[in-house]
Protein backbone atom coordinates (compact mmCIF):
# COMPACT_ATOMS: atom_id res chain seq x y z
CA UNK A 1 0.00 0.00 0.00
CA UNK A 2 1.40 3.44 -0.66
CA UNK A 3 2.35 6.17 1.87
CA UNK A 4 -0.85 8.25 0.50
CA UNK A 5 -2.83 5.31 0.21
CA UNK A 6 -2.35 3.49 3.79
CA UNK A 7 -2.99 7.04 5.77
CA UNK A 8 -5.87 8.01 4.16
CA UNK A 9 -7.51 4.27 4.95
CA UNK A 10 -8.11 4.68 8.26
CA UNK A 11 -6.09 1.82 9.18
CA UNK A 12 -3.80 4.08 11.36
CA UNK A 13 -6.18 5.63 13.66
CA UNK A 14 -7.35 1.48 14.07
CA UNK A 15 -3.91 0.65 15.21
CA UNK A 16 -3.66 3.92 17.41
CA UNK A 17 -6.88 3.32 18.98
CA UNK A 18 -6.08 -0.36 19.17
CA UNK A 19 -9.04 -1.39 17.27
CA UNK A 20 -6.98 -2.73 14.30
CA UNK A 21 -7.10 -6.53 12.92
CA UNK A 22 -4.04 -8.81 12.90
CA UNK A 23 -3.18 -8.13 9.51
CA UNK A 24 -3.86 -4.05 10.10
CA UNK A 25 -1.17 -3.92 12.49
CA UNK A 26 1.20 -5.87 10.34
CA UNK A 27 0.74 -3.59 7.25
CA UNK A 28 1.54 -0.43 9.89
CA UNK A 29 4.31 -1.84 11.32
CA UNK A 30 6.19 -2.67 7.70
CA UNK A 31 5.06 0.98 6.88
CA UNK A 32 6.94 2.64 10.22
CA UNK A 33 10.08 2.87 8.42
CA UNK A 34 8.38 5.32 6.46
CA UNK A 35 9.48 8.47 8.45
CA UNK A 36 5.80 10.58 7.13
CA UNK A 37 3.79 7.31 8.37
CA UNK A 38 5.64 7.38 11.79
CA UNK A 39 4.74 11.14 11.47
CA UNK A 40 1.17 10.47 11.07
CA UNK A 41 1.15 8.14 13.32
CA UNK A 42 2.82 10.16 16.46
CA UNK A 43 0.30 13.26 14.96
CA UNK A 44 -2.79 11.23 15.77
CA UNK A 45 -1.98 10.06 18.72
CA UNK A 46 -1.42 13.72 20.07
CA UNK A 47 -4.93 14.10 19.10
CA UNK A 48 -6.29 11.37 20.50
CA UNK A 49 -4.10 12.50 23.58
CA UNK A 50 -5.30 15.98 23.85
CA UNK A 51 -8.80 15.13 23.37
CA UNK A 52 -8.48 12.32 26.61
CA UNK A 53 -6.87 14.75 28.47
CA UNK A 54 -9.90 16.50 28.79
CA UNK A 55 -11.87 13.93 30.63
CA UNK A 56 -11.03 13.10 33.96
CA UNK A 57 -12.63 10.68 36.89
CA UNK A 58 -11.46 11.48 40.30
CA UNK A 59 -9.09 8.58 41.67
CA UNK A 60 -10.34 6.74 45.19
CA UNK A 61 -7.30 7.73 46.89
CA UNK A 62 -6.75 3.98 47.98
CA UNK A 63 -5.07 3.75 44.24
CA UNK A 64 -2.30 5.74 45.30
CA UNK A 65 -1.36 4.35 48.61
CA UNK A 66 -1.32 1.34 47.40
CA UNK A 67 1.11 2.11 44.33
CA UNK A 68 3.09 3.69 46.79
CA UNK A 69 3.33 0.43 49.11
CA UNK A 70 3.95 -1.60 45.87
CA UNK A 71 6.57 0.52 44.10
CA UNK A 72 8.22 2.67 47.15
CA UNK A 73 7.25 0.17 50.26
CA UNK A 74 10.65 -1.50 49.50
CA UNK A 75 12.37 1.84 49.02
CA UNK A 76 11.12 3.46 52.37
CA UNK A 77 12.63 -0.28 54.28
CA UNK A 78 16.00 0.13 52.38
CA UNK A 79 16.28 3.72 53.98
CA UNK A 80 15.67 2.81 57.71
CA UNK A 81 17.91 -0.15 57.09
CA UNK A 82 20.40 1.14 55.47
CA UNK A 83 23.60 0.31 57.20
CA UNK A 84 24.58 3.31 59.84
CA UNK A 85 27.94 5.44 58.73
CA UNK A 86 30.56 4.33 59.73
CA UNK A 87 31.88 6.16 62.70
CA UNK A 88 35.35 7.15 61.90
CA UNK A 89 38.09 6.87 65.12
CA UNK A 90 40.40 8.77 65.16
CA UNK A 91 43.58 6.65 64.20
CA UNK A 92 45.50 6.38 67.47
CA UNK A 93 48.85 8.18 67.65
CA UNK A 94 51.59 5.45 68.05
CA UNK A 95 54.09 6.28 70.47
CA UNK A 96 57.54 4.46 70.33
CA UNK A 97 57.56 3.41 74.42
CA UNK A 98 61.20 3.78 75.39
CA UNK A 99 60.72 1.71 78.34
CA UNK A 100 64.10 2.51 79.68
CA UNK A 101 62.87 6.56 79.60
CA UNK A 102 60.44 5.77 82.51
CA UNK A 103 57.79 7.58 83.91
CA UNK A 104 57.61 11.05 81.41
CA UNK A 105 56.69 8.16 78.31
CA UNK A 106 54.16 5.95 80.55
CA UNK A 107 52.35 9.94 80.89
CA UNK A 108 51.95 10.64 77.26
CA UNK A 109 50.93 7.21 76.93
CA UNK A 110 48.32 7.75 79.72
CA UNK A 111 47.27 11.35 78.35
CA UNK A 112 47.02 9.55 74.66
CA UNK A 113 44.65 7.01 75.65
CA UNK A 114 42.68 9.35 77.49
CA UNK A 115 42.55 11.44 74.68
CA UNK A 116 41.67 8.41 72.37
CA UNK A 117 38.68 7.48 74.81
CA UNK A 118 37.07 11.57 75.04
CA UNK A 119 37.46 11.77 71.07
CA UNK A 120 35.41 8.07 70.77
CA UNK A 121 33.15 9.53 73.49
CA UNK A 122 32.70 12.45 71.37
CA UNK A 123 31.88 10.50 68.15
CA UNK A 124 29.43 8.22 69.73
CA UNK A 125 27.42 11.30 71.54
CA UNK A 126 27.65 13.20 68.09
CA UNK A 127 26.64 9.90 65.81
CA UNK A 128 23.70 9.03 68.51
CA UNK A 129 21.96 12.60 67.91
CA UNK A 130 22.86 12.26 64.10
CA UNK A 131 20.28 8.98 64.15
CA UNK A 132 17.89 10.84 66.22
CA UNK A 133 17.63 13.62 63.46
CA UNK A 134 17.68 10.88 61.00
CA UNK A 135 14.89 9.36 62.41
CA UNK A 136 13.07 12.14 62.99
CA UNK A 137 13.31 13.22 59.82
CA UNK A 138 11.76 9.91 58.56
CA UNK A 139 8.96 10.19 61.01
CA UNK A 140 8.50 13.84 59.26
CA UNK A 141 8.35 12.38 55.57
CA UNK A 142 5.82 9.54 56.72
CA UNK A 143 3.48 12.07 57.94
CA UNK A 144 3.70 14.21 55.06
CA UNK A 145 2.73 11.37 52.56
CA UNK A 146 -0.12 10.78 55.12
CA UNK A 147 -1.44 13.84 55.40
CA UNK A 148 -1.04 14.31 51.69
CA UNK A 149 -3.37 11.46 51.49
CA UNK A 150 -5.61 12.84 53.71
CA UNK A 151 -5.48 16.21 51.38
CA UNK A 152 -6.16 14.64 48.60
CA UNK A 153 -8.72 12.65 50.12
CA UNK A 154 -10.58 15.83 51.85
CA UNK A 155 -10.51 17.21 48.48
CA UNK A 156 -12.39 14.53 46.62
CA UNK A 157 -15.14 15.11 49.30
CA UNK A 158 -15.67 18.66 48.43
CA UNK A 159 -15.52 18.09 45.01
CA UNK A 160 -18.31 15.37 45.85
CA UNK A 161 -19.84 17.98 48.23
CA UNK A 162 -20.07 20.12 45.34
CA UNK A 163 -21.81 18.24 43.30
CA UNK A 164 -25.02 17.30 46.33
CA UNK A 165 -25.34 21.46 47.10
CA UNK A 166 -25.79 21.89 43.57
CA UNK A 167 -28.33 19.66 43.19
CA UNK A 168 -29.96 20.73 46.07
CA UNK A 169 -29.75 24.48 45.49
CA UNK A 170 -30.61 24.43 41.62
CA UNK A 171 -33.21 21.76 41.59
CA UNK A 172 -36.60 21.22 41.85
CA UNK A 173 -36.50 18.66 44.79
CA UNK A 174 -39.02 16.06 45.77
CA UNK A 175 -38.15 13.39 48.95
CA UNK A 176 -39.63 9.95 48.78
CA UNK A 177 -39.26 7.63 51.81
CA UNK A 178 -38.85 4.15 51.01
CA UNK A 179 -40.43 2.10 53.65
CA UNK A 180 -39.28 -1.84 54.51
CA UNK A 181 -41.43 -4.27 52.66
CA UNK A 182 -42.68 -7.54 54.64
CA UNK A 183 -40.25 -8.59 57.19
CA UNK A 184 -37.54 -6.61 55.73
CA UNK A 185 -36.07 -4.44 58.06
CA UNK A 186 -34.99 -0.50 57.15
CA UNK A 187 -35.40 3.00 55.49
CA UNK A 188 -34.16 4.70 52.89
CA UNK A 189 -35.06 8.23 51.58
CA UNK A 190 -34.88 9.38 47.79
CA UNK A 191 -34.20 13.01 46.68
CA UNK A 192 -35.37 13.72 43.23
CA UNK A 193 -34.69 16.60 40.97
CA UNK A 194 -38.18 16.94 39.10
CA UNK A 195 -36.13 19.31 36.84
CA UNK A 196 -33.35 16.97 35.65
CA UNK A 197 -34.30 13.65 36.71
CA UNK A 198 -31.14 13.34 39.03
CA UNK A 199 -31.68 10.98 41.84
CA UNK A 200 -29.80 11.07 45.41
CA UNK A 201 -30.14 8.10 47.79
CA UNK A 202 -29.39 8.06 51.66
CA UNK A 203 -29.17 4.60 52.85
CA UNK A 204 -28.76 5.57 56.12
CA UNK A 205 -30.88 2.89 57.75
CA UNK A 206 -30.44 0.09 55.33
CA UNK A 207 -28.85 -2.54 57.33
CA UNK A 208 -25.34 -2.67 55.77
CA UNK A 209 -24.25 -5.77 53.87
CA UNK A 210 -20.37 -7.73 53.52
CA UNK A 211 -18.71 -6.97 49.74
CA UNK A 212 -20.21 -9.93 48.14
CA UNK A 213 -23.42 -8.07 48.09
CA UNK A 214 -25.21 -4.26 46.99
CA UNK A 215 -27.93 -2.48 47.59
CA UNK A 216 -29.43 -1.61 43.67
CA UNK A 217 -32.30 0.71 43.32
CA UNK A 218 -35.14 0.82 40.88
CA UNK A 219 -37.51 3.15 39.66
CA UNK A 220 -41.00 1.96 38.50
CA UNK A 221 -41.75 3.50 35.30
CA UNK A 222 -45.24 2.30 33.44
CA UNK A 223 -45.48 -0.90 35.31
CA UNK A 224 -41.75 -1.34 34.39
CA UNK A 225 -38.76 -1.64 36.72
CA UNK A 226 -35.38 0.56 35.11
CA UNK A 227 -32.20 0.14 36.75
CA UNK A 228 -30.85 2.57 38.49
CA UNK A 229 -27.67 2.03 39.41
CA UNK A 230 -25.66 1.02 42.69
CA UNK A 231 -25.35 2.38 46.12
CA UNK A 232 -22.12 2.20 47.13
CA UNK A 233 -21.68 0.38 50.15
CA UNK A 234 -19.42 2.23 51.79
CA UNK A 235 -22.73 5.07 52.03
CA UNK A 236 -24.67 1.99 53.57
CA UNK A 237 -25.52 2.87 57.21
CA UNK A 238 -24.09 6.35 56.86
CA UNK A 239 -25.26 9.74 56.76
CA UNK A 240 -24.51 10.21 53.14
CA UNK A 241 -25.86 10.87 50.15
CA UNK A 242 -24.91 9.19 47.29
CA UNK A 243 -25.86 10.21 43.30
CA UNK A 244 -27.18 7.22 41.22
CA UNK A 245 -28.62 7.51 37.81
CA UNK A 246 -31.31 9.93 36.50
CA UNK A 247 -35.15 9.16 35.40
CA UNK A 248 -38.61 10.89 34.61
CA UNK A 249 -41.84 9.60 35.08
CA UNK A 250 -41.80 6.70 37.96
CA UNK A 251 -44.37 5.97 39.88
CA UNK A 252 -42.55 4.17 42.61
CA UNK A 253 -38.54 3.42 43.88
CA UNK A 254 -37.60 0.39 45.27
CA UNK A 255 -33.97 -1.32 46.42
CA UNK A 256 -33.16 -4.76 46.29
CA UNK A 257 -30.50 -6.80 47.97
CA UNK A 258 -28.48 -8.11 44.91
CA UNK A 259 -24.73 -9.97 44.12
CA UNK A 260 -22.29 -7.02 44.03
CA UNK A 261 -22.46 -5.07 40.61
CA UNK A 262 -26.03 -5.53 40.66
CA UNK A 263 -28.58 -7.53 37.98
CA UNK A 264 -30.62 -6.56 34.72
CA UNK A 265 -33.40 -7.26 36.50
CA UNK A 266 -34.59 -6.72 40.12
CA UNK A 267 -34.80 -10.09 42.54
CA UNK A 268 -38.30 -9.02 43.87
CA UNK A 269 -37.82 -11.62 47.23
CA UNK A 270 -34.77 -9.24 47.87
CA UNK A 271 -36.73 -6.55 47.87
CA UNK A 272 -36.38 -4.37 51.42
CA UNK A 273 -37.51 -1.15 51.06
CA UNK A 274 -40.14 0.72 48.56
CA UNK A 275 -41.74 4.21 48.35
CA UNK A 276 -44.66 4.93 45.98
CA UNK A 277 -43.82 8.69 44.35
CA UNK B 1 5.02 22.83 42.41
CA UNK B 2 5.08 22.77 38.40
CA UNK B 3 7.34 21.16 36.45
CA UNK B 4 7.70 21.24 32.89
CA UNK B 5 7.81 18.00 30.73
CA UNK B 6 11.51 17.75 30.63
CA UNK B 7 12.20 17.84 34.46
CA UNK B 8 9.88 14.87 34.78
CA UNK B 9 11.27 13.05 32.63
CA UNK B 10 14.84 13.92 34.25
CA UNK B 11 13.34 12.99 37.26
CA UNK B 12 11.50 9.90 36.33
CA UNK B 13 15.05 8.79 34.84
CA UNK B 14 16.69 9.60 38.51
CA UNK B 15 13.86 6.90 39.66
CA UNK B 16 12.77 9.70 41.85
CA UNK B 17 9.58 9.21 43.70
CA UNK B 18 8.31 12.87 43.44
CA UNK B 19 8.44 12.51 39.55
CA UNK B 20 6.47 9.72 40.71
CA UNK B 21 3.56 11.59 42.33
CA UNK B 22 3.54 14.63 40.09
CA UNK B 23 2.76 11.98 37.43
CA UNK B 24 0.26 10.70 38.95
CA UNK B 25 -1.24 13.65 40.72
CA UNK B 26 -1.49 15.46 37.25
CA UNK B 27 -2.84 12.12 34.89
CA UNK B 28 -4.15 9.57 37.23
CA UNK B 29 -7.52 11.08 36.66
CA UNK B 30 -7.96 11.41 33.03
CA UNK B 31 -6.32 7.84 32.49
CA UNK B 32 -8.27 7.04 34.75
CA UNK B 33 -11.59 8.32 32.95
CA UNK B 34 -10.20 6.73 29.68
CA UNK B 35 -9.45 3.33 31.34
CA UNK B 36 -13.78 3.86 33.38
CA UNK B 37 -14.93 4.14 29.49
CA UNK B 38 -13.34 0.96 28.54
CA UNK B 39 -13.81 -0.84 31.92
CA UNK B 40 -17.01 0.11 33.32
CA UNK B 41 -16.77 -1.77 36.80
CA UNK B 42 -15.26 0.89 39.09
CA UNK B 43 -12.81 -2.44 40.93
CA UNK B 44 -11.79 -3.69 37.58
CA UNK B 45 -10.63 -0.21 36.47
CA UNK B 46 -9.00 1.00 39.50
CA UNK B 47 -6.96 -2.48 39.41
CA UNK B 48 -6.40 -1.60 36.37
CA UNK B 49 -5.16 1.84 36.82
CA UNK B 50 -3.01 0.43 39.49
CA UNK B 51 -1.14 -1.84 36.69
CA UNK B 52 -0.76 1.14 34.69
CA UNK B 53 1.24 3.33 36.68
CA UNK B 54 3.58 0.00 38.09
CA UNK B 55 3.76 0.14 34.61
CA UNK B 56 4.77 2.90 33.35
CA UNK B 57 7.20 3.08 36.25
CA UNK B 58 8.82 -0.09 35.70
CA UNK B 59 8.97 0.54 32.05
CA UNK B 60 10.00 4.39 32.00
CA UNK B 61 13.53 3.26 30.39
CA UNK B 62 11.53 2.64 27.48
CA UNK B 63 10.40 6.06 26.91
CA UNK B 64 11.85 8.12 24.12
CA UNK B 65 11.29 11.65 24.60
CA UNK B 66 12.63 11.86 21.15
CA UNK B 67 9.64 10.03 19.84
CA UNK B 68 6.54 11.49 21.33
CA UNK B 69 5.41 13.38 24.17
CA UNK B 70 4.76 11.83 27.39
CA UNK B 71 1.29 12.01 28.13
CA UNK B 72 0.90 10.33 24.51
CA UNK B 73 3.15 7.33 25.33
CA UNK B 74 1.34 6.72 28.94
CA UNK B 75 -1.82 6.72 27.49
CA UNK B 76 -0.74 4.23 24.34
CA UNK B 77 0.50 2.08 27.90
CA UNK B 78 -3.29 2.25 29.62
CA UNK B 79 -5.26 1.96 26.10
CA UNK B 80 -2.84 -0.94 26.18
CA UNK B 81 -3.71 -2.68 29.08
CA UNK B 82 -7.35 -1.83 29.03
CA UNK B 83 -7.94 -3.07 25.58
CA UNK B 84 -6.25 -6.41 26.17
CA UNK B 85 -8.88 -6.36 29.31
CA UNK B 86 -11.86 -6.39 27.13
CA UNK B 87 -10.26 -8.57 24.79
CA UNK B 88 -9.92 -11.29 27.46
CA UNK B 89 -12.04 -14.53 27.35
CA UNK B 90 -13.53 -13.96 30.64
CA UNK B 91 -14.42 -10.40 29.98
CA UNK B 92 -16.09 -11.10 26.97
CA UNK B 93 -19.04 -12.08 28.62
CA UNK B 94 -20.10 -8.93 30.24
CA UNK B 95 -19.24 -6.93 27.37
CA UNK B 96 -22.40 -8.90 25.60
CA UNK B 97 -24.34 -8.12 28.13
CA UNK B 98 -23.66 -4.08 28.05
CA UNK B 99 -23.49 -4.03 24.62
CA UNK B 100 -27.64 -3.90 24.18
CA UNK B 101 -27.00 -0.73 26.54
CA UNK B 102 -24.47 1.29 24.74
CA UNK B 103 -27.16 0.97 21.70
CA UNK B 104 -29.55 2.06 23.62
CA UNK B 105 -27.60 5.07 24.46
CA UNK B 106 -25.99 5.55 21.12
CA UNK B 107 -30.31 5.79 20.17
CA UNK B 108 -31.08 8.23 23.06
CA UNK B 109 -28.23 10.47 21.64
CA UNK B 110 -25.85 10.83 23.91
CA UNK B 111 -22.65 8.91 24.62
CA UNK B 112 -23.20 6.70 27.70
CA UNK B 113 -19.27 7.54 28.81
CA UNK B 114 -21.13 10.45 30.48
CA UNK B 115 -22.29 8.94 33.39
CA UNK B 116 -18.66 7.86 34.48
CA UNK B 117 -16.82 10.79 33.48
CA UNK B 118 -16.80 14.38 34.11
CA UNK B 119 -16.06 16.19 30.89
CA UNK B 120 -13.64 19.27 30.94
CA UNK B 121 -14.59 20.96 27.37
CA UNK B 122 -14.73 17.32 26.05
CA UNK B 123 -18.29 17.91 25.28
CA UNK B 124 -17.36 21.20 23.48
CA UNK B 125 -15.33 19.37 21.21
CA UNK B 126 -17.14 16.48 20.91
CA UNK B 127 -20.06 18.79 19.77
CA UNK B 128 -18.25 19.94 16.80
CA UNK B 129 -18.06 16.37 15.35
CA UNK B 130 -21.01 15.16 13.20
CA UNK B 131 -23.52 13.14 14.93
CA UNK B 132 -22.34 10.24 12.40
CA UNK B 133 -18.42 11.04 13.93
CA UNK B 134 -19.43 11.26 17.07
CA UNK B 135 -20.82 7.75 17.84
CA UNK B 136 -18.43 6.30 16.21
CA UNK B 137 -15.39 8.21 18.66
CA UNK B 138 -17.19 7.12 21.44
CA UNK B 139 -17.82 3.33 20.33
CA UNK B 140 -14.49 2.39 19.41
CA UNK B 141 -11.98 5.15 21.16
CA UNK B 142 -13.88 5.64 24.26
CA UNK B 143 -15.75 2.23 24.31
CA UNK B 144 -12.71 0.25 22.61
CA UNK B 145 -15.18 -1.75 20.12
CA UNK B 146 -13.53 -2.79 17.00
CA UNK B 147 -14.35 -1.45 13.41
CA UNK B 148 -16.10 -4.51 12.31
CA UNK B 149 -18.17 -4.77 15.37
CA UNK B 150 -19.26 -1.05 15.14
CA UNK B 151 -20.08 -1.79 11.35
CA UNK B 152 -22.09 -4.59 11.90
CA UNK B 153 -24.00 -3.15 15.12
CA UNK B 154 -25.05 0.26 13.46
CA UNK B 155 -25.04 -1.86 10.17
CA UNK B 156 -22.89 0.28 7.77
CA UNK B 157 -20.28 -0.94 5.70
CA UNK B 158 -16.84 -1.26 7.07
CA UNK B 159 -15.00 0.94 4.33
CA UNK B 160 -17.25 3.79 5.38
CA UNK B 161 -16.75 3.15 9.53
CA UNK B 162 -12.94 3.61 8.42
CA UNK B 163 -13.24 6.91 6.42
CA UNK B 164 -15.12 8.37 9.19
CA UNK B 165 -13.21 7.80 12.08
CA UNK B 166 -10.29 9.15 9.60
CA UNK B 167 -12.41 12.64 8.99
CA UNK B 168 -13.56 12.67 12.88
CA UNK B 169 -10.23 12.66 14.15
CA UNK B 170 -8.86 15.10 11.44
CA UNK B 171 -12.13 17.45 12.74
CA UNK B 172 -10.29 16.67 16.23
CA UNK B 173 -6.93 17.72 15.51
CA UNK B 174 -8.00 20.94 14.05
CA UNK B 175 -10.24 21.54 17.25
CA UNK B 176 -8.06 20.21 19.65
CA UNK B 177 -5.03 22.75 18.36
CA UNK B 178 -7.39 25.66 18.21
CA UNK B 179 -7.59 25.47 21.78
Amino acid sequence: MKTNELISSGILEAYVMHVATPEEIRLVEEALVDPVIAQELEEIRDTLADFSIKMEKPVPASVKANLDRLLFAEEAATHTTEPAPQVQAPEPKVIQMNTSSGSKFRFLAAAASLALLISLGANTYQFMSYQQVRDRMAELESSNTVLAGEIKVVKQDLGFYGTISNFFEKGDIKTYELAAVGEKQGKAVVFFDAKTGKVAIKATELPELSNEYQYQLWALVDGKPIDMGMIPNDSVGKDQLAMLKSVKGMQAFAITKEPYGGKPSPTLEEMVVMGKV
Amino acid sequence: MKYTEEEIVALLRQRSKKGFDYLYENYSRSIYAVVSNLIPDEDDAQDLLQEIFVKIWNNFSQYDDSKGRLYTWMLNIARNAAIDKTRSKDYKKDLKNQSLDYSVSAINGRNSSEQYVDHIGLDKILDTLKEDQRILVDYIYLKGYTQAEVADMLNIPLGTVKTRIRNAILTLRDKVVEQ
